[in-house]
């Protein structure tokens, strides 16, 4: 999971000076496996400006197709005068915004411009691409182009978000929880003893008739589904910078508005979601297992042969997702196209959001069987959050609405199955008599509510479990917590009393007895 | 041209196998050896490495009071993974990570129910059967995973793991347990650093990573020790640590594990 420091601190206010490695080691210290930090922009200096492109003269002498361009940067090279720069590079036209590196500045991998003879002209700088600039996958590996709205001269290192510290946490199949931006920030919350914004804290409209219908039929498998429907997007929106900078720094390709939107929240939230193309689904949405046989082509291209364990999201026609792990080509969302004649833009403009919780165990064996392990299956495998899912699908409503122009439905759908938040008992010493040291009724209180459990009783504690830890199920778990948050390295060091025993090699030494019948092993495999 | 070099070439090729020629009689001559001549040293043989680590850290733990197991290596697989909790679909039971062996009827492939065992754990199961706490065992042993062979991985490699069941034990005696073991191999200066990891093992699925440094001597040097936790039962408590000399060669350094899939810590990349 990678974290941006820049993201974390939208829910924790960490002190200014706190640097990435602050984080890391008091992360580590509390359980996670922080492995590295990345120094986003190390290496890069500027100037770095927003320019507009005002003539484009192509050179065709040359081997290949040149551009000498000459680009309005306004006052940042000192003079105002237009900046004159060659240009391999074509997905740009005259009017586009790009992002100008004016001589001085230095790019990643130690490239310094300078003003330099080329292609027969004096080129003053250069048109930069995502990957120049040490940004990640854009999907197209071209010149940047911003949206028209950026003003020339603007400082493009700001604007990109550039500079920025990244944690890459290597979570354990336990902490499904941490495979959120809202996990890292609780545990990093509690390190620094700072107040968490929840940012699943949000108003969520109660359910009611109206919503797209969804039907469920292996309530096992799919304990909970809200649906939520978002009508007259524009289909020209387009993912803002720092919304495709997020994704980036997370390790995620933008690719469209909604899809973006729908990744941004799962790595917000920890939720999976999926949106459909209402246009293009067939009456109501169900869940069920599938067919032995049944086919099915999921949104990679791949044709794939379902087998009777597969849970999957279908509708009139047949399966339209292979839930928790991926959507359908058939109910994908379409890209935007333009019609050449009349220039008018077609896409997805209606879609409905699912955000549902399924079975850990089905997913990682659908999973596996397909051999597609997505983001997706990735965290309902490790453990989502049940409660996050209303709210995960209104943090895709608002961004809807607020991005693409969108119209939220009134109708809510939820269907959730029954379901009781754990409880465990446990006398309140007993962390102490696991850890071997005397923290007392009040820090371990303490401890387990900034874990996020309600705790009631005084030497016998009635501990709820909150709803994104299904790992904490005995009283051994909660006192792991409290170990944990109160350091490893402040346990004491004492040494067991073993009774005097045979000392080396034991009586079970090789004998027949290892030979004895064994008991078979567990067969429901696979 | 073309002729010219070829010349060239043809009288440079022709120098060239003269002057080897020159110098393989020289050598044959100047580096002679009279096989026959009687040889000064008798080749003293030596213990192998790993044996003899295994047992000097065997006698750390019989000296403070443990008892060394044994268990076979060609393990039933209820042993190996039911015993211990392993769920069926557990991952690490797939042919992927596990040698399965040839069945007492002639089963084969992962129907045949007995494997090499993939870590020294199945001892634990088999002393807990065997005996009524309280138990303090080390459990030394050669286990086998269905690993490529690499730099950092082998598909024979070798455990220590230590099982400790008594009333009253805590996280303080793991920790002092540890430490006196690696204080006791490496030297009174040594460090060591506790942090958590995930095994879906015995007692509750929750280990402990143990590395110990020596800020004096050498920086460097850092030693992993993937350990089990206390774990109360039925008002005893076991605890169990488990040491593999997989990956310590030249300067062991911290890496990161990814267990997801893996029955021990240095099953994906450990220690």
């Amino acid at each position: 999971m990678r974290v941006p420091l820049s993201w974390l601190r939208e829910y924790v206010d960490l002190p200014e000076t706190i640097t990435g490695r602050d984080v890391q080691a008091k992360l580590i210290s509390a359980g996670l496996e922080v492995e590295t930090v990345e120094q986003l922009g190390s290496g890069l200096t500027g100037p770095l400006v927003v320019g507009k492109v005002l003539t484009i003269e192509e050179l065709t002498e040359f081997k290949k197709p040149i551009r000498f361009c000459t680009v309005d940067v306004g006052q940042a090279n000192g003079t105002g005068e237009p900046q004159e720069i060659i240009c391999g590079a074509r997905n740009f036209a005259v009017g586009d915004k790009v992002v100008v590196a004016l001589p001085g500045a230095v790019l990643p991998g130690d490239f310094r411009i300078a003003e330099r003879k080329t292609y027969g002209r004096v080129s003053r700088g250069m048109i930069c691409s995502g990957d120049e600039l040490g940004m990640g996958d854009d999907g197209t590996h071209g010149i940047i182009v911003l949206p028209p709205e950026h003003e020339v001269g603007t400082d493009a290192t700001v604007l990109l978000e550039l500079f920025d510290e990244v944690l890459d946490i290597a979570v354990t199949p336990d902490r499904g929880y941490c495979l959120s931006i809202r996990g890292v920030a609780r545990e990093t919350a509690t390190a620094y003893g700072l107040p968490l914004r929840d940012p699943a804290l949000l108003d969520v409209p109660a359910p009611n008739a109206f919503g797209y219908p969804v039907q469920i039929a292996d309530p096992i498998g799919c304990d909970r589904f809200t649906a939520r429907t978002v009508v007259g997007l524009d289909p020209e929106a387009r993912s803002p910078i720092w919304l495709q900078r997020r994704l980036q720094k997370v390790g995620m390709r933008p690719i469209s508005l909604a899809v973006d939107i729908t990744n941004y929240v799962m790595i917000e939230l920890g939720q999976p979601l999926h949106a459909y193309d209402r246009s293009r689904i067939d009456g109501p949405i169900g869940v069920r297992r599938a067919a032995d046989g049944e086919k099915f082509t999921t949104l990679d291209g791949t044709a794939r042969v379902l087998d009777a364990g597969d849970l999957v999201i279908t509708d009139n026609r047949g399966p339209i997702g292979l839930a928790g792990v991926m959507g359908g080509a058939n109910t994908e969302i379409a890209d935007p196209v333009t019609d050449p004649e009349t220039g008018i833009v077609t896409g997805t403009t209606e879609v409905v959001i699912e955000a549902a919780h399924f079975d850990a165990i089905s997913i990682a064996r659908t999973a596996r069987r397909h051999k597609l392990s997505s983001e997706a299956s990735k965290r309902f495998e490790r453990g989502v959050d049940p409660q996050a899912a209303a709210a995960a699908a209104q943090r895709t409503v608002d961004l809807l609405v607020l991005l693409a122009g969108g119209t939220a439905e009134a109708g809510v759908t939820e269907i959730a199955a029954p379901s009781a938040p754990h409880t465990i008992t446990m006398p309140a010493n007993h962390p102490d008599k696991v850890a071997g040291v005397d923290y007392g009724r009040e820090i371990v209180v303490r401890r387990l509510q900034e874990v996020g459990c309600d705790v009631y009783g005084q030497d016998e504690l009635v501990v709820t479990v909150p709803s994104w830890r299904p790992d904490l199920y005995v009283p051994n778990d909660l006192a792991e917590e409290v170990i944990r948050l109160e350091g490893y390295e402040n346990l004491p060091s004492t040494l067991p009393k073993p009774p005097a025993a045979a000392g080396s090699p034991s009586a079970s030494a090789p004998t027949a007895a290892w030979a004895a019948p064994w008991p078979a092993p567990a067969t429901s495999r696979r | 041209m073309g002729q010219a070099r070829g010349l060239v070439s043809k009288a440079l090729a022709a120098r060239q196998a003269e002057l080897e020629a020159e110098r393989d009689a020289r050598v044959l001559v100047e580096e002679a050896v009279d096989v026959t001549l009687p040889y000064d040293r008798v080749p003293a043989g030596a213990r192998h490495p790993l044996t003899t680590l295994m047992e000097r850290v065997s006698d750390v733990f019989v000296a403070m009071g443990y008892e060394v197991a044994e268990g076979p290596e060609v393990e039933a697989e209820w042993f190996n993974f039911d015993a211990l909790n392993f769920v069926p679909d557990h991952p690490a039971r797939q042919m992927q990570d596990t040698f399965f062996v040839q069945g007492p009827e002639g089963t084969t492939g992962d129907e045949s129910g007995v494997v090499l065992r993939t870590h020294t754990s199945p001892v634990q199961a088999r002393t807990l059967i065997d005996r009524e706490p309280p138990v303090y065992v080390v459990c030394p042993g050669r286990v086998y995973r269905t690993d490529e062979l690499d730099a950092t991985h082998t598909p024979v490699f070798h455990q220590i793991e230590l099982l400790a069941v008594d009333e009253g034990l805590t996280m303080a005696d793991l920790k002092g347990t540890l430490d006196h073991m690696v204080q006791a191999l490496f030297g009174p200066d040594m460090k060591t650093r506790l942090r958590p990891n995930f095994f879906p093992s015995p007692s509750r699925p929750q280990r402990w990573t143990c590395s110990a440094t020596s800020a004096a001597a050498s920086p460097s040097a850092t030693w992993t020790v993937p350990a089990a936790p206390a774990a109360a039962r039925a008002g005893s408590s076991s605890a169990a640590a488990e040491w593999s000399t997989r990956r310590c060669s030249s300067p062991p350094v911290w890496t990161p594990r990814s267990t997801a899939d893996s029955p021990s810590g240095s099953a994906s990349s450990g220690c």
